[in-house]
């Protein structure tokens, strides 16, 4: 039985809205409403201390009462700030599965607002189209906004040539206040170009989680007979034997990739690689951890 | 270089189809949007180097493959001297020629010299670290492979033949020899096989149509290269003593005889002054000069008489030419006292007429001088002493014998003695059976007398070429035997003609009707020749008055039992002449304790080999397996008669050369070439200055070299898919 979050199950629903709800159902199906405990400030309730919780979390006044080691359990936070980030470049519309990049990107971002609007969250978007900001939607929260962003994720052209990097910059200029950065791009930009706009990032105070969004064929490199590759932004046509330059490329590609992941982690962001044929959950996991984690920061 | 099917040539312009199809493919291509361009980019400008190293060692391997396939099939040559022509690992075979004809020399050198001089640039111009090969193979009396294999231990075995021998070349056998080692050689590698025969091209020795050419065909068509060269001179003068023989072979002591030669001059220019000698055992006995005409045939003649008896060696020698192995020729003549016959019989009785003793008696007791030494014995009186001692017996009609006789007589003739069975009325059939039946003649019977009352019968005859016969040659005396009526005669009955049973029996004289025509009467004189004993003879046609019925010469066969007995006595079982080559055999009469073999340069040597025993006591004993120097050679024994005593027999042998080979006129090379496949090479070594070197390699017709090419075009197959499966692999 398909996972909700499975690409090929959520290709086949017709609309955004609905895929995100599904991928989300799918990753929170069976638990109650706010089932994520955090470090708000609004009190939930106590429990059994168990290994791993924060010591801070302890309630001393129970424990000198009871002699147990109880701690205390908070109402999560709901005021976290999030921006999407959509890059929306031409070479997103690159695919090898039914659906390309930007459809997968669409639903992750879709499924993230879902959740942070879930959360009560302010969620912001940006859809990107080269080294430009396309469209820009202030964070807001609510039913109505989630669903006004799924609209627009929906109808955004996909177009435009440059470094995604560059327009991630140009979005954060937008941001009002500080929040959570998803950056949902492929990043075949320069790396050196996307660790500044991560860093500018971090030094206006935004938490980053980049989800690079990746079709298999651009990982594999899986051509065999001779192929002209023809460029979805800039540049020229290229004629050659794919088996030849495989290896070359597969290393080009890794020490890409390996320069843009040692960046972020040196900036504490996080980098997720999604291939479009994995399901969504694997990116929505990887928000879910980062969100946890600034709201633990915040409760410091 | 050259080639073969030049019309393949026009197949060129294919080399470039690698390269179209190559083309082609680039053109046949699917489009794909990429997005990771920028990757692509930097891959293939660090590939773009080594892609296109790999894509031009692909094409080239495939464009050098698809190019030598059709220069292979347009079968290019090239000349064996140039480049092109490879040097892979190769062998030689030499054929030398040792005949005696090789032995001609012209301004101080010999045909064999130039052969071998030739041989040995070619061995040295082989290299063992490439996997040179060779083999020589001389070509004697017999074929001989003396050296195979390692160049360098063939050059060591050609440098030690410093002559030719004195005989004839087993060519034949020599080039069936070279045919089997090029098989072995091209199994151990060698791809290049050259057959190189040194020869004189002897036109007496050589012949292209049968054996030689047939194997020199199996050589060509066996892929190999032959080249034939002819290291004989251009002009070849040559004068020899072809034959020498003595008339009559045998001389009693004083006895004359013609001694006759033939002496040729080959050439083309007139030769005067040639000394010529006539030699008996060393000893000059007759000398003259002779002036020889171009290409004349001399036959010369000498009368000659000889006192002392024994085996004399005779040589007629002619001053020495440019071929002085056939300059003199050796003869051995024996020179035998008068054969010792013993006659037994009986006298005929008072009033009775002459027996056989009586009718022969006169005619062979002629005292001093005469050719026989007679002695009687009466039937039943003979002692082992008494036939010790004598070469033929004569049985005159002697009746029966006795037992003790009967075993001498076998005794005598097992060890070679001559039995004469003259046959007269007074012998019975059964008498004449116990006879035979001693001597063990197998089926030989004597039958009773047969009278002619109403006619006569004469006498036929049936082997010309008899010895005995050879007064009867003569047209003159011949009536005196044929034309002879017989009135009565003993019957002989000789065994039925089934196969091998008449090997041994010889019919010389038939008793036939006057005229000529209708029946024969049957055998009149039938000889019997064992291996290995003596010979007999039974003569029914008897000098008795009574049945010859010539009063007036009672004794018309006379002169044939004069000659008949001289067939009889015993001669040395070996032949007095070998060729050279030969092996020397001789048959002692008793075993001999020391024996002394010289040969005509002088040398002595005491022969080691075993002497194997014969019946009657006589000794056969090779003295050597091949005699190689022409000439008379002697062998002196020491052995025991059988009174005891210490007695030296002396025997002697003739090694003859055989006269074709003093014929040096060679085969035409015309004629040779026309006769032998296209391929097969035929020249003749520069004469003045012969430059093996420069012969060896001197081009003789273009090397195929589109076994190479199919061999490229594998390797090239080869290289191009393991480098395409490497690149595939590597590829993924």
């Amino acid at each position: 039985m398909p996972q909700a979050s499975d690409p090929k199950l959520l290709a086949r629903l017709a609309r955004l809205e609905l895929r995100a709800k599904t991928a989300v159902e799918g990753l929170t199906g069976g638990q109650h409403r706010s089932p994520l405990r955090g470090a708000s400030t609004t009190f939930a309730q106590h429990r059994e201390y168990v290994p791993g919780d924060d010591l801070r979390h302890l309630d001393w006044r129970v424990i000198a009462r009871s002699d147990r080691h109880i701690v205390r359990e908070f109402e999560e936070e709901t005021d976290l700030t999030g921006y999407l980030v959509v890059d929306g470049s031409a070479s997103m519309n690159f695919k090898t599965q039914e659906w390309s990049k930007y459809d997968y990107a669409t639903w992750t971002a879709a499924a993230i607002a879902r959740l942070l609007a879930i959360q009560n969250d302010n969620t912001g978007l940006a859809l990107t189209g080269g080294a430009e900001v396309n469209h820009w939607i202030p964070a807001r929260r609510g039913e109505r906004h989630w669903q006004h962003l799924v609209e627009a994720l929906e109808s955004a052209p996909v177009d435009g040539a440059g470094d995604p990097a560059e327009a991630l910059v140009a979005a954060s200029g937008r941001m009002e206040r500080r929040g959570l950065v998803i950056w949902l791009s492929d990043c075949l930009g320069r790396a050196d170009h996307a660790t500044k706009a991560a860093a500018r990032l971090r030094h206006a105070g935004h938490d980053l989680l980049v989800l690079r969004i990746l079709d298999p064929a651009e990982i594999d490199f899986p051509y065999g007979r001779s192929t002209r590759f023809e460029p979805l932004e800039l540049g020229e046509a290229l004629l050659l034997d794919p088996r030849a330059v495989r290896q070359a490329y597969l290393e080009e590609f890794e020490k890409h990739g390996a320069e843009l992941r040692r960046g972020l982690r040196a900036l504490n962001a996080d980098f997720r690689r999604l291939p479009t044929d994995e399901p969504l959950e694997a990116g929505l996991v990887e928000f879910l951890a980062r969100r946890a984690a600034r709201l633990r920061r915040r409760g410091r | 270089m050259n080639f073969l099917r030049p019309e393949f040539l026009w197949a060129l312009p294919l080399v470039a189809l690698p390269v179209v199809i190559h083309l082609l493919n680039r053109q046949r291509y699917q489009r794909v949007d990429f997005s990771a361009m920028e990757f692509l980019r930097l891959a293939l400008k660090r590939t773009r180097k080594r892609l296109f190293l790999e894509d031009f060692l692909l094409l080239l391997l495939r464009t050098l493959a698809v190019l030598l396939l059709i220069l292979a099939l347009a079968k290019p040559g090239a000349d064996p001297g140039s480049l092109l022509a490879g040097r892979s690992a190769r062998a030689e075979i030499l054929l030398l020629d040792a005949s005696l004809s090789m032995a001609h020399r012209q301004g101080g050198t010999s045909a064999f010299e130039r052969a071998l001089a030739f041989g040995q640039e070619s061995l040295e111009q082989l290299a063992p670290e490439r996997g040179d090969r060779a083999a020589l193979i001389v070509a004697g009396t017999t074929a001989e492979r003396t050296a195979y294999g390692d160049p360098a231990e063939v050059l060591s075995a050609l440098q030690e033949q410093d002559q030719p021998g004195n005989g004839e070349a087993a060519l034949a056998s020599a080039l069936e020899m070279a045919l089997r080692s090029a098989d072995s050689l091209a199994a151990e590698g060698p791809e290049e096989i050259r057959i190189s025969i040194l020869s004189d091209l002897q036109l007496s020795a050589w012949d292209f149509e049968g054996s030689e050419g047939q194997a020199i065909r199996r050589l060509a068509e066996a892929g190999h290269f032959v080249q034939i060269l002819d290291t004989g001179f251009r002009k070849r003068q040559n004068t020899a003593v072809l034959e020498l023989r003595v008339d009559p072979p045998e001389l009693s002591p004083g006895e004359y005889g013609q001694v006759r030669a033939r002496i040729r001059h080959f050439g083309e220019q007139a030769r005067s002054g040639l000394r010529l000698s006539l030699v008996v055992d060393g000893v000059p006995v007759h000398q003259e000069v002779l002036d020889l005409e171009a290409g004349e045939e001399l036959d010369w003649n000498h009368a000659l008489a000889l006192a002392d008896p024994g085996p004399r060696g005779l040589e007629l020698r002619l001053a020495g030419d440019s071929l002085p192995t056939d300059d003199r020729r050796c003869r051995i003549l024996p020179v035998r006292p008068a054969p010792r016959v013993l006659l037994i019989g009986e006298a005929a009785a008072a009033g009775e007429p002459d027996g056989i003793r009586e009718s022969i008696l006169p005619f062979l007791d002629l005292g001093e001088g005469s050719p026989v030494r007679l002695e009687q014995r009466l039937p039943g009186r003979l002692g082992s002493d008494v036939l010790e001692k004598v070469d033929v017996v004569l049985l005159a009609d002697p009746g029966p014998l006795p037992p003790s006789t009967l075993a001498e007589l076998a005794t005598f003739h097992s060890r070679g003695g001559g039995l004469f069975l003259a046959l007269g009325p007074r012998t019975g059939e059964a008498d004449h059976a116990e006879v035979l039946e001693a001597l063990q003649v197998p089926a030989l019977a004597i039958g009773p007398v047969v009278r002619l009352n109403d006619g006569n019968a004469k006498l036929a005859i049936r082997e010309a070429q008899h010895p005995a016969l050879r007064l009867f040659e003569d047209p003159v005396w011949r009536p005196l035997l044929t034309e002879v009526p017989f009135a009565a005669f003993r019957q002989i009955r000789l065994p039925a003609e089934t196969p091998g049973s008449l090997a041994d029996f010889q019919v010389i004289l038939d008793f036939i009707q006057p005229t000529g025509e209708g029946a024969e009467f049957g055998p009149a004189l039938v000889e019997w020749e064992p291996e290995g004993r003596g010979r007999l003879v039974a003569m029914a046609a008897s000098p008795l008055p009574a049945w010859n019925r010539m009063v007036e010469v009672p004794g018309g066969t006379l002169p044939l039992l004069l000659d008949l007995v001289a067939h009889l006595t015993p001669r040395p079982g070996h032949p007095l002449e070998v060729q050279v080559g030969g092996s020397l055999e001789l048959i002692w009469p008793r075993a001999p304790s020391e024996v002394l073999l010289t040969d005509p340069t002088g040398t002595s040597r005491h022969p080691s080999s075993p002497t194997a025993l014969l019946p009657g006591g006589r000794a056969k004993q090779r003295l050597a397996e091949t005699a190689a120097i022409p000439g008379a050679w002697t062998a002196e024994a020491r052995l025991l008669d059988p009174s005891g005593e210490e007695e030296t027999l002396v025997e002697r042998i003739a090694v003859v050369t055989p006269a074709a080979e003093s014929d040096l006129s060679p085969a035409p090379t015309s004629m040779v070439t026309s006769l032998l496949p296209e391929g097969v090479s035929v020249r003749r070594l520069g004469e003045e200055s012969p430059d093996p070197a420069a012969e060896s390699t001197a081009p003789s017709g273009p090397r195929d070299l589109s076994g190479h090419l199919y061999r490229g075009v594998l390797l090239l197959l080869i290289a191009e898919t393991l480098l395409a499966a490497l690149l595939d692999r590597r590829r993924g």
